[in-house]
């Protein structure tokens, strides 16, 4: 599904040049559950960001379901990623100023899903997550498990195939966090393929295969 | 998806109360000043255009002397002989007030208009009594405007009833009409009939006995059929000269409808509108709207921050760049309706007084009428977008990524932009305050400033032309008045003080210049309190034989003595100059002290001038009134004072300053959201600089300092730049006067202190925002 080749990215400042990955090659097939680890700074989530179509590369090549990435424009990125990919963040990064009910319909808006339709699913993943008397609260008034459920909620509700996660559970407690991870378990079970980057053992254990991330290349 | 954008739009401006709040007041503001103007351009360009045949309407023009005065005799040769023109009319106007009596009671009517039938065939006009076809059924008919007819009449049907013009001529009234519209440029309040010789008010000749060289010019103008093309007749006429001779030669024909803005031909009798004004009136609309979206942009994209973190997120679950340009338009739209409905309102309330500066009153339901609104709505939406689309495109180009690892973005380079345009605001601002405080100093300077004689408590009563027999009465009224103990002097003279009607040559040698004469009697002096510096007393023997000169003469002529001296001119043998008296203002301060020579003379009185006792005002004015009621009730009665007549001849200078005032305050207002959109934006993005300087100690007053210090700068340079602008500017406007003012150095020195101020207070309450802000929250960015 995701096939990326000798991907390399870097800042430059005046001809010097910052790498924050280098030589990166990477396969990852349907339906694994894929853990990225690495210290602070090691490119983890640069490189979610490269796979989500969010950044792009500055050298390599980078295959999705045989498609090649790196020569779309801009237009057909955004098309391929709203429809196969969900993001997961570590500050959940929910919209303050709309409620959960909301936050939940917009990925639906800007797939120009329909109306009656976008009810529908809103209702279902708020009965899935069991959050439908949280419906029309704001985030703010959410605690902090409670936010990352709805982005996780927002991440799924298109139906994506891939979902990429940030450290999911970088701001929660160790409680909230076992209920995360468990979800996003039953998620790649049902066929979602999962990459994740984290910190944590406990949470990479979650998944299928590690991969180690250390300045820039991959840990052999 | 729209009502989506709409939901979150009108969320977001909740969110933000304040901030949405001064957007929109200070576009408010400028588009309520852009309104305005609009409403003037408007109007101004829809004079005449309301006569139903208006585009066949045209003026008949002599193009060899550029002039609009042509013998009324035209009239019949141009009907005769050219079939494309409809109808011809007359027209005339005396602006010179004429006495107009009701019986026994005289008033002054002013803008008497001489017209024939034709006139109301080919205008258009509301007939509110009498025959519309044909008004002035004879040579002795007259038509009042509603106007007209209050003065005259009151409340009482003037139709059919009798008034005397000027004395002597008794007229019917045959019709009453409606008030010329504020956009006509002609005006009239009484239309007599142009058939009636006594009503050919001009005249003119070559020579007075050859009656072929008499000439009574009229303005002509001429109703075209409908297909009919100008040029064509133009040439027609111009090519059969004969036709027209000898009364012109070339003639050409100015359209109805450019009448007010266009006409520079000689003698029109209309009201002239001033195209130059209306250009410059459009143009400072144009910069004051460019100001307000640039300074909207400014505040918009300093806020911008706290979108980032939604545009990104937004663009993660789907946006593409294009519906997050949607987003902000919507948004940007929502903020100038807001706007735009502030605007009206302040509009509506504050018309009435900004009518009360100007001469001619605009109405705001022009704004909310067809067609205007259609394009008042076009305006919201055009300007909504213009608006928003500089902000929008930047905020959705983020990447999503740089914002979530970056935090804030800076948009660098346009920050000398900002505050290049800051420092012209503050520019603008400064000289208009500096302008405004000169004038008001000049206005206060002129008022006060000894005119030479006493102003307080003296009136100028104007005289009538009063008929042979009724002299004696006037004599008798004179005499009463002089008993009466309230009036302390009275004086009768030909010409005041304020207005000098009449001027001679110096009649003597090597001197060219003339001199403004003015005729008095021997209480002259007394009345005016008008001090002689030279000469000898005036006795009885005097009148008829004596004047005395000003300052300004004596010098003029170079004399050192008054020893046979004598101005020889005003009667055979002139007149013996027995004095000199210190110079006073016979104008206003606009105007220098000439050379002027008094002459003791009864000739052709114009006013009593009365000195009253303080504290007798009330009672002396119903003297005065009760006794020229009593003696001469035919003749109107008009009077002024002296201070107040003279004080009013700085109305233009200081309906002048109200409106620099006005736009000094609106300079202020835009230059304050300006600098406030500055400091805002700095603030955000030193956020965490002053966290961490917080947390290492710093106290609030000392960051406050550390960041004003930028803002100040900018003022100070705006200051700078501003000093001689404004004072070349008020040097120029005082050039008006005579007689000015000192432009002190103080006068710089404080508007830039208002401005300076005003700036600190400005951003002190964003910087101190910031200054006072937790640290912890600012450097929990990260």
């Amino acid at each position: 599904m995701i096939n990326l080749t000798n991907i390399t990215k870097y800042y430059e400042n005046k001809s010097v040049k910052t790498f924050v990955l280098r030589n990166i090659n990477l396969e990852i097939k349907e339906g694994e559950f894929v853990s990225i680890m690495g210290p602070s700074g090691a490119g983890k989530s640069t490189l979610l960001y490269i796979i989500g179509m969010l950044d792009t590369p500055s050298e390599g090549e980078y295959y999705f379901y045989k498609e090649p990435v790196h020569k779309m424009k801009e237009k057909k990125l955004i098309e391929l990623h709203k429809s196969h990919i969900g993001f997961v963040f570590q500050q959940y990064h929910l919209i303050d100023e709309l409620t959960v009910y909301e936050n939940l319909e917009t990925p639906l808006l800007y797939q120009k899903i329909k109306s009656s339709e976008r009810k529908g699913m809103v209702a279902d993943m708020l009965d899935k997550f069991n959050i439908v008397a949280k419906k029309d609260l704001f985030p703010n008034q959410l605690s902090g498990g409670q936010q990352q459920l709805v982005a996780i909620a927002r991440a799924v509700i298109a139906k994506p195939k891939l979902i990429l996660a940030d450290e999911p559970t970088g701001n929660l407690h160790t409680d909230q966090g076992k209920e995360i991870m468990d979800l996003l378990k039953k998620l790649n079970k049902e066929g979602t393929t999962i990459v994740q980057a984290t910190h944590s053992d406990t949470n990479a254990r979650y998944g299928n295969r590690i991969i180690r991330l250390k300045d820039g290349w991959i840990e052999k | 998806m729209f009502i989506n954008n709409l939901k979150i739009s009108l969320r977001n401006l909740i969110k933000h109360k304040t901030f949405s709040l001064i957007n929109i007041l200070g576009f408010a503001f400028s588009i309520s000043i852009c309104l305005v103007i609009a409403l003037f351009l408007i109007k101004e360009h829809s004079y005449d255009k309301y006569h139903a045949n208006a585009d066949q309407i045209f003026r008949l023009v002599d193009a060899d002397d550029n002039s609009s005065s042509i013998d009324y005799r035209v009239k019949k040769a141009v009907l005769d002989n050219f079939p494309d023109v409809k109808n011809v009319c007359l027209m005339q106007i005396l602006s010179m007030p004429l006495e107009t009596n009701n019986g026994n009671n005289g008033y002054y009517i002013n803008n008497i208009a001489s017209v024939d039938n034709a006139f109301f065939e080919m205008f258009s006009f509301s007939f509110v009594s009498g025959n519309p076809s044909k008004p002035l059924q004879n040579p002795n008919s007259v038509v009042l405007t509603e106007s007209g007819a209050r003065t005259l009449f009151g409340v009482e049907n003037p139709l059919g009833k009798e008034i005397v013009l000027g004395h002597q001529t008794p007229l019917i009234v045959t019709g009453v009409i409606k008030d010329f519209p504020d956009n006509s440029s002609i005006q009239a309040n009484m239309l007599v009939s142009a058939e009636n010789d006594k009503f050919k008010f001009a005249f003119s000749c070559g020579n007075y006995k050859d009656v072929s060289s008499h000439r009574y010019p009229f303005r002509i103008y001429l109703q075209l059929n409908k297909n009919a093309d100008k040029e064509q007749l133009i040439n027609k006429i111009n090519s059969h000269a004969e036709i027209l001779a000898p009364y012109t030669k070339r003639i050409d024909l100015l359209p109805l409808k450019e009448m007010y803005l266009y006409d520079n031909t000689a003698g029109g009798d209309t009201k002239k509108g001033n195209p130059g004004l209306l250009r410059l009136m459009a143009g400072i609309g144009l910069i004051v709207l460019i100001l307000a979206i640039i300074n909207y942009v400014n505040l918009t994209m300093a806020k911008q921050n706290q979108r980032n973190k939604e545009t990104g997120i937004r663009k993660t679950i789907g946006a593409s760049r294009n519906e997050m340009v949607l987003l902000f338009l919507t948004e940007s739209v929502l903020v100038t309706m807001a706007a735009f409905t502030v605007a009206l309102m302040l509009v509506f309330i504050g018309l009435p007084f900004f009518n009360s500066i100007i001469d001619s009153p605009l109405s705001p339901y022009t704004l909310i009428q067809f067609p205007i609104n259609i394009l008042f709505l076009i305006s919201i939406l055009l300007i909504g977008i213009l608006s928003g689309i500089g902000p929008a495109l930047s905020l959705s180009s983020l990447n999503p990524v740089r914002v979530f690892s970056g935090g804030i973005i800076t948009i660098g380079k346009k920050k000398y932009f900002r505050s290049i345009l800051t420092v012209f605001q503050f520019v603008v601002s400064i000289a208009l305050i500096i302008c405004i405080a000169v004038v008001q100093k000049q206005i206060n300077f002129v008022k006060h400033r000894d005119a030479g004689f006493n102003k307080e408590q003296l009136l100028r009563l104007d005289l009538p032309f009063i008929q042979p027999s009724d002299r004696t009465k006037a004599f008798t009224v004179l005499d009463k008045l002089r008993q009466y103990p309230g009036i302390l002097n009275l004086s009768v003279t030909g010409g005041v003080p304020g207005n000098i009607h009449t001027s001679m040559g110096s009649a003597i040698e090597g001197k060219s210049k003339s001199l403004q004469i003015i005729y008095v009697d021997s209480t002259f002096l007394q009345t005016f309190n008008i001090q002689q510096i030279k000469g000898r007393e005036l006795l009885p023997s005097d009148i008829g034989n004596v004047c005395m000169l000003n300052e300004a003469a004596y010098k003029y002529f170079g004399w050192n003595d008054l020893d046979n001296k004598r101005y020889n001119n005003g009667k055979v043998g002139g007149f013996e100059v027995i004095g000199v008296v210190k110079d006073f203002h016979y104008a206003s301060m606009h105007q220098p002290i000439e050379p002027m020579c008094i002459i003791f003379n009864f000739q052709s009185p114009t006013n009593i001038n009365l000195r009253i006792a303080k504290g007798a005002v009330g009672p002396s004015m119903d003297y005065i009134q009760k006794v020229w009621k009593e003696i001469l009730p035919d003749y109107p009665l008009k009077y002024q004072f002296y201070d107040e007549w003279f004080d009013g001849m700085y109305r233009k200078e200081e309906q002048f300053a109200k409106t620099i005032g006005f736009f000094a305050l609106l300079a202020i207002g835009i230059s304050c959201m300006g600098i406030l959109g500055l400091a805002t934006f700095s603030a955000e993005q030193r956020t965490k600089e002053i966290g961490v300087r917080k947390v290492s100690g710093a106290q609030t007053a000392e960051l406050m300092i550390m960041l004003n210090k930028d803002f100040m700068r900018w003022v100070a340079i705006a200051f700078v730049i501003a000093c001689p602008i404004a004072w070349y500017a008020v040097n120029q406007w005082l050039m008006n006067f005579a007689y000015r003012t000192e432009i002190s150095w103080w006068v710089f020195a404080l508007s830039g202190l208002t401005a300076l101020v005003i700036a600190l207070f400005t951003v002190s309450w964003q910087t101190w925002r910031a200054a006072t802000r937790n640290p912890v929250e600012a450097l929990r960015y990260e």
